[in-house]
C-alpha cells in the first residue's frame, strides 16, 4: 500500500499523437516504478488544474511507459490536449480491477469496441496477443463514427498479420474509400462464428454501444458471467471513498471498472 | 469478554480530566439555547462540564474531528503532510449514534487497500469517552434502525451517571491505558447494585426513544422496506420538498463523500479535499455530460439507498444511526422517518432487469 493514495507520482510527457479531431494519446514516461494491469485506471493530473480517470492504452507489459488516449470532452481534457513533449503530469494508480485475462484462457475471446472505448481494448488486445496461443481464437470488432474517427489507424493493419486475431471494422458514416463494414457496432458479431459457449466477450464504448452490444451479446447465447464490461462513471478518488462513481452497491472505481454483466445487470441505472 | 465498569465521584472524574488537560486537547459539549456543541474546553471549564446536562447527543456529528470540512491531501513543496501542531484529543459526552457512525468511517477510511492516512492519524490521536443519552430528543430514532441510546462499542470510555457516581467502562486498550496511566485510588470497580440501575436507566430511555417514535413505527426494517421499491413512483413525490441543499449529508455522522479539486501556488501544486454531497446536481455527471442521477428525485432516493441497503451490501451495517439530524437540518422539513413509513406503505413494484430488450 503506497503511504498516501492521494498523492501522485510525476510522469513526463514524452510524446503526443493525434489520433482523430478529438482524441489524442499521450506516451507518459512516469519516474518511479509503475506498472498495470490491462483494464485497471489512473487518474492522470494536470498539476494544479485538475484530474482525470483514464485506462492506459499501451501494452501492460511495457514498464518504461504508459500510453493513455484522452478525448477531449471537458476542462481537463483540453489542458491534456495541451500538453506537449516535456511537460510534466501526475498518475495515481493502478486503480480498480482490471480483466482477469486468466480466466479467458483456452476460450475464443471476443473484443467489442467503440470510438475511444478502444484505449482499454487496445491494451488487453496488446496483452493477448503477446502470446495468442494462450487463447482458442481472438475477435476484435471496432466500430467507430466515420473513418476519420478510427484511432490507433496504423496498427490495425499490422493486427490484421497476427496469427489467431481476426480484426473486423465498421464505421456509422463511410466514406468514398471505406470497403469494410457499414453500421453500428453490433453489426460486426453477425459476421464471426463463435461458439458461445467455450467464449469470453469484453465490451467497452459509448453508453449506448455498452446497452446494445450486451443485449446483442445475450441474444447470441453469451451467458452474463462471461460478459465483461468497463464500466464508466464520474471516478475522482479512485479509491472507493468519495462516492462520485457509484453505480448500486458497487464504487466503479474500486470494485470495477470492469465488472461482469452478471454483476451489475439488476442495476437500473447501469447503461447511465 | 465482559468490560471492566469502575465507579468515581464526580469530582474525582474532574481531576481525573484535570491530570489529562496537559497532554490533550479536551472537547466537550456544551450548552447554547437548548441545544449542545462540542468545543475545545478551557482547563478552568473542565469543573463546569455537566454531566447532568450532556443527556444528549451534540448538534455537530463526530466526522467534524476526524474528516475537516478542507483539507490539503497531498502537496509537492511539503513533503511532511500530517500536521504536527496536531495534539492528541479526548472527546467527551458522544453519543452511541455517533459512534455507531465510525463503523462506516473506519469501513471506508481505513479499507487497508486504500488507508486514508489523514484520518488514520486522527483516528489514532482521540480518546472517545462517549456517555449514555439520558434525554433524546424529539428528531431522535436509534430505535428504529436496531440501535439503542447507549454506547455498546467504538468508545475507550464510557460515562453513565447512577446516583452520585459516574460510572466508567472501559471500551478498548486505549481506554484501560488512560486510567492505568492518570487513574488514582479513587477508581473502584464499580459494584452490581449501580450497574443494575444503569441497565434499568438505560432501558427507561429506550423505551423513551421508542415512544417518541411510535407514530413512525413500521413492520419491517428499513432495508426491506426499500427493497423492490427503487422504481417506485412515490419517489418524485417525496422529493417534491427538498431544496437541494445539501444539509442532511453535511450533517450525517456517516456521510463520507468528498470532492477533490486541484490547486497551484507559485510553483506548488496541491490537492485539496472539501465534503461533497450526492444530493447536490452534478454529483454524478460524467465527462461527456452524461449523468445516472440528473434529477432531485433520483439524488433524493440514492440517499436512502445508500444508507439502508448498499452500505448493508457492502460492510454489513446500514449508514443511518438514528441520530436524526438530518430531520433538524432539513430546510424543506422532510422527516425521512415519514419518507420510510410511506414507503413502507407503497406497493413493491419490481421490473426484470432485461425491460429495454427488443
Amino acid at each position: 500500500m503506497k503511504e498516501n493514495p492521494y498523492n501522485p507520482i510525476k510522469a513526463k510527457v514524452d510524446d503526443v499523437i493525434t489520433e482523430s479531431s478529438t482524441i489524442k494519446t499521450l506516451k507518459l514516461i512516469p519516474e518511479e516504478n509503475f506498472s498495470f494491469q490491462a483494464g485497471e485506471f489512473i487518474e492522470l493530473t494536470v498539476p494544479g488544474v485538475g484530474e482525470a480517470p483514464f485506462t492506459p492504452s499501451s501494452s501492460p507489459y511495457n514498464t518504461e511507459s504508459l500510453d493513455v488516449t484522452v478525448m477531449e470532452v471537458g476542462r481537463v481534457t483540453r489542458k491534456i490536449h495541451n500538453m506537449k513533449k516535456g511537460d510534466i503530469t501526475g498518475i495515481r494508480g493502478p486503480l480498480g480491477k482490471g480483466y482477469p485475462i486468466e480466466k479467458f484462457e483456452n476460450k475464443e475471446v471476443l473484443l467489442l469496441g467503440g470510438g475511444v472505448g478502444m484505449a482499454p481494448i487496445r491494451s488487453l488486445l496488446l496483452e493477448l496477443i503477446h502470446d495468442t496461443s494462450r487463447f482458442e481464437q481472438i475477435y476484435l470488432c471496432y466500430g467507430s463514427k466515420t473513418p476519420s474517427d478510427i484511432i490507433y489507424k496504423n496498427q490495425f493493419e499490422k493486427w490484421r498479420n497476427v496469427k489467431g486475431l481476426k480484426v473486423l471494422r465498421t464505421v456509422d458514416e463511410p466514406d468514398e474509400n471505406w470497403e469494410e463494414c457499414v453500421g453500428v457496432a453490433t453489426v460486426l458479431l453477425e459476421k464471426i462464428d463463435i461458439n458461445v459457449e467455450n467464449s469470453v466477450a469484453i465490451v467497452c464504448g459509448p453508453p449506448v454501444m455498452m446497452k446494445f452490444g450486451t443485449y446483442s451479446l445475450l441474444d447470441m447465447g453469451f451467458k452474463s458471467e462471461d460478459i465483461y464490461l468497463s464500466m464508466e462513471r464520474n471516478m475522482s478518488c479512485g479509491i472507493g471513498k468519495c462516492g462520485h462513481c457509484a453505480l448500486g452497491k458497487y464504487y466503479v472505481c474500486k470494485d470495477g471498472p470492469v465488472f461482469t454483466y452478471e454483476q451489475i445487470k439488476d442495476i437500473p441505472e447501469k447503461w447511465v | 469478554m465482559v468490560n471492566r465498569v469502575f465507579q468515581i465521584k464526580i469530582t474525582d472524574w474532574v481531576s481525573f480530566l484535570e491530570d489529562m488537560y496537559r497532554e490533550y486537547d479536551i472537547y466537550a459539549p456544551q450548552s447554547f439555547e437548548d441545544k449542545l456543541y462540542f468545543e475545545f474546553l478551557d482547563k478552568s471549564d473542565i469543573k463546569n462540564i455537566s454531566y447532568r446536562d450532556i443527556a444528549y447527543r451534540t448538534v455537530q456529528p463526530i466526522k467534524i474531528f476526524f474528516l475537516p470540512v478542507g483539507e490539503t491531501v497531498s502537496n509537492t513543496s511539503n513533503s511532511e503532510e500530517i500536521d504536527k501542531n496536531y495534539k492528541k484529543k479526548i472527546l467527551v459526552g458522544l453519543k452511541a449514534c455517533d459512534l455507531n457512525a465510525l463503523s462506516i468511517l473506519d469501513e471506508v477510511y481505513l479499507d487497508e487497500d486504500f488507508i486514508d492516512p489523514f484520518y488514520k492519524h486522527r483516528r489514532e490521536d482521540t480518546i472517545i469517552i462517549s456517555s449514555d443519552c439520558t434525554d433524546p430528543l424529539e428528531s431522535c430514532f436509534c430505535t428504529e434502525v436496531d440501535s439503542q441510546p447507549y454506547p455498546v462499542k467504538n468508545f475507550d470510555l464510557n460515562l453513565s451517571l447512577v446516583d452520585n457516581y459516574i460510572l466508567i467502562e472501559v471500551g478498548s486498550e486505549k481506554g484501560q491505558k488512560l486510567i492505568d496511566e492518570y487513574g488514582k485510588d479513587y477508581f473502584k470497580e464499580a459494584n452490581n447494585g449501580l450497574i443494575d440501575k444503569r441497565e434499568q436507566n438505560r432501558e427507561k430511555i429506550k423505551s423513551k426513544v421508542e415512544e417518541i417514535n411510535t407514530e413512525f413505527a413500521t413492520k419491517d426494517s428499513y432495508d426491506l422496506i426499500l427493497k423492490g421499491n427503487y422504481e417506485s413512483e412515490i419517489w418524485e413525490e417525496l422529493a417534491e420538498d427538498c431544496v437541494e441543499c445539501g444539509g442532511c449529508t453535511n450533517i450525517c455522522p456517516t456521510c463520507h463523500c468528498f470532492i477533490l479539486v486541484d490547486g497551484a501556488k507559485g510553483e506548488e501544486f496541491f490537492k485539496n479535499k472539501y465534503w461533497d454531497s450526492c444530493q447536490l446536481d452534478d454529483f454524478t455527471k460524467m465527462a461527456a455530460g452524461e449523468d445516472p442521477r440528473d434529477e432531485i428525485w433520483k439524488r433524493f432516493r440514492n440517499r436512502y439507498f445508500c444508507k439502508y441497503n448498499y452500505k448493508l451490501d457492502n460492510f454489513n451495517i446500514i449508514a443511518c444511526t438514528g441520530c436524526g439530524r438530518c430531520i433538524e437540518a432539513c430546510q424543506g422539513d422532510i422527516d425521512k422517518r415519514e419518507v420510510l413509513k410511506k414507503v413502507s406503505e407503497t406497493k413493491k413494484n419490481k421490473k426484470t432487469n432485461r425491460e429495454e430488450v427488443n
